[in-house]
């Protein structure tokens, strides 16, 4: 009997919130919070592609174990629509992650809904102020109602079964087909969205076939091939895209389909029209790559390895970094502020991946790679076998030679960015 | 309550698990910790182990789903991929481990590890097998039912 109740008590749920699996998180089973999606296609938060990234060597999706070598920004654009959509229960996940990410020290970028633009909203205690909660629903009628249909003047009809039937002059961008059924549930998500909400960055029509850059920004698929520039580069922050074409964002796609049935129909037929060839998937000259990244991939082979365990580059996402490491000194967030040697010579204007005060006004210093650090690591993967050494137990180990610690490279803690979540 | 202090996605794997079990399957959380899992497998049908029922234990890590649960066999079973003690030897719990995976997924893997592994070697020596088995089940004392575990 006692255990028909715990199993009872395991089983009730307080929140009864219908969230479509395209928009689950594979890792934390919850709706996606600042979703980043993966040069495979993938989507997942923030936070967990943070965490199940490999410091050592290259990581690999959560679902297809695709390998990756730069920490993608957050898509703004799935940012935004899941707000709209899904507002109390991103509500509830930005208050949940928020407390999180107060115990850890480490913050999650914040967005403008105005500019759209990555945007460090820091009060005096270095926590993120309230502004960053956002509110984007405006209206204030019953979203999905009839009564909000008569007040927004569209053509709509109410069946016995209360499910409302359209006649297809309705002013709601997306509707389906005359005559057809549509539960109150999509209705709502019908009103909250327009076309102007998932346009391409490129041609400013709706997505068709969406493909992230590791920038962040969207664009349908065959806006990225006509790129004619030798490596794939955003058109809008001018970052390069790093190791070939990304791969269209199934999950988005599917939602944008079932969502604006006509327009998407009507751009499929368009680019059909075109018959635009997609040129193969094959890497780009990317100056993120120089052609050197197939080798960097086995860094624990090479005899002088110039990598940063656990450090990824600001700018780029590079991770972790190979090559040249600089470090901001006036940052004082937890998590610091590094840039890889291509980025530190480009001196980008972008945004960081995580939430740092930094300006261009700041200066950096040349960190040196931890050597000894990096041959104990390799002894390590070479005993113990790929992904299964443990890091936090190998960091703490302190060899004592003249009374100094082995891994103290004598930097500020408050400073440093090589510790991970 | 004794699921506060747990990550959703553990609250949520129990939730599933318990509405909708797996076939074959049933695993249940500890009262007194919601990380360890008592589990029971039923033999796959057409398999050596067919009519078997092996308990299983499972624990779910600090680090989950960061990493991979740890799990062993309390039952003893003759299975190469597994020693004395009941540990595995699979591939996802080790360097092919992913966030993506679970609970679920963890166990199903074990369904199929015992319906494919062995049936070479069953069906070519199906006599070698049988005394193996029946070798191991008298030795910790489960009742042998046509050479197979039987609880």
């Amino acid at each position: 009997m006692e255990n028909n109740a715990f199993r009872d008590r395991i089983l009730e749920d307080n929140e009864h919130e219908e969230i479509p699996d395209s928009f689950v998180c594979c890792v934390c089973l919850d709706l996606l919070y600042k979703p980043i999606v993966l040069s495979c296609g993938h989507i997942c938060c923030f936070w967990c592609v943070y965490n199940s990234m490999n410091c050592l060597r290259e990581s690999q999706c959560p679902v297809c174990r695709n390998q990756y070598y730069h920490f993608p920004t957050v898509c703004q654009l799935l940012h935004f629509l899941l707000l709209k959509i899904y507002t109390a229960a991103y509500k509830r996940r930005e208050n949940q992650t928020l407390e999180e990410e107060k115990q850890s020290g480490f913050y999650s970028p914040q967005f403008d809904p105005d500019t759209c633009e990555s945007q460090a909203k820091f009060g005096h205690s270095g926590i993120p102020s309230s502004s960053s909660n956002l509110n984007l629903t405006s209206n204030s009628c019953n979203v999905g109602t009839s009564e909000c249909l008569e007040q927004s003047g569209s053509a709509a009809n109410e069946g016995d079964d209360g499910t409302i039937y359209y006649d297809g002059e309705s002013d709601i961008i997306g509707t389906p087909a005359k005559g057809k059924k549509m539960p109150q549930e999509e209705l709502s998500v019908q009103r909250k969205l327009s076309v102007a909400d998932v346009t391409c960055t490129m041609c400013k029509q709706l997505l068709f076939h969406p493909v992230v850059l590791n920038c962040g920004h969207v664009y349908c698929q065959t806006c990225v091939i006509n790129i004619d520039d030798e490596m794939l580069r955003c058109k809008v922050c001018q970052s390069p895209h790093p190791r070939g074409l990304p791969k269209v964002c199934l999950e988005l796609d599917h939602f944008l389909e079932e969502q604006f049935p006509e327009e998407y129909g009507q751009r499929r037929d368009a680019i059909e029209l075109k018959q635009i060839k997609v040129k193969p998937d094959t890497p780009s000259s990317c100056s993120l790559d120089n052609g050197k990244r197939v080798e960097n991939i086995d860094w624990w082979s090479d005899p002088d390895p110039k990598v940063h365990i656990g450090v990824g580059c600001d700018f780029c996402g590079m991770f972790p970094i190979i090559g040249d490491r600089y470090r901001c000194i006036d940052c004082k967030e937890k998590m610091g502020f590094d840039l890889c040697g291509d980025c530190y010579a480009s001196r980008s204007k972008l945004p960081g991946r995580f939430n740092q005060q930094h300006t261009s006004e700041h200066k950096f210093k040349l960190v040196p790679p931890n050597i000894i650090h990096n041959m104990m690591l390799r002894l390590a993967t070479a005993q113990l076998g790929e992904g299964s050494i443990d890091l936090e137990s190998i960091a703490n180990i302190e060899v004592t030679s003249d009374g100094a610690a082995l891994f103290d490279d004598g930097e500020d803690n408050h400073n440093d960015s090589e510790a991970t979540n | 309550m004794a699921n506060s202090n747990l990550p959703r996605r553990i609250i949520k794997e129990t939730q599933r698990l318990l509405s909708e079990p797996a076939p074959g399957i049933s695993a249940s959380p500890s009262e007194d910790n919601m990380r360890y899992f008592n589990v029971m497998i039923l033999g796959p049908t057409q398999s050596p182990y067919e009519g078997g029922v092996f308990k299983l234990e499972l624990f779910l890590p600090e680090e989950y789903p960061m990493a991979a649960p740890k799990v062993r066999f309390l039952t003893k079973i003759y299975h190469p991929n597994i020693d004395k003690l009941g540990r595995i030897c699979l591939d996802i719990l080790k360097d092919k481990w992913s966030p993506a995976l679970g609970i679920r997924t963890v166990l199903l893997r074990y369904i199929c590890l015992s319906s494919f592994t062995l049936v070479d070697v069953y069906l070519k020596r199906p006599i070698h097998f049988l005394k193996k088995c029946s070798k191991h089940q008298s030795a910790f004392q489960y009742q042998p039912v046509h050479g197979f575990y039987k609880m």
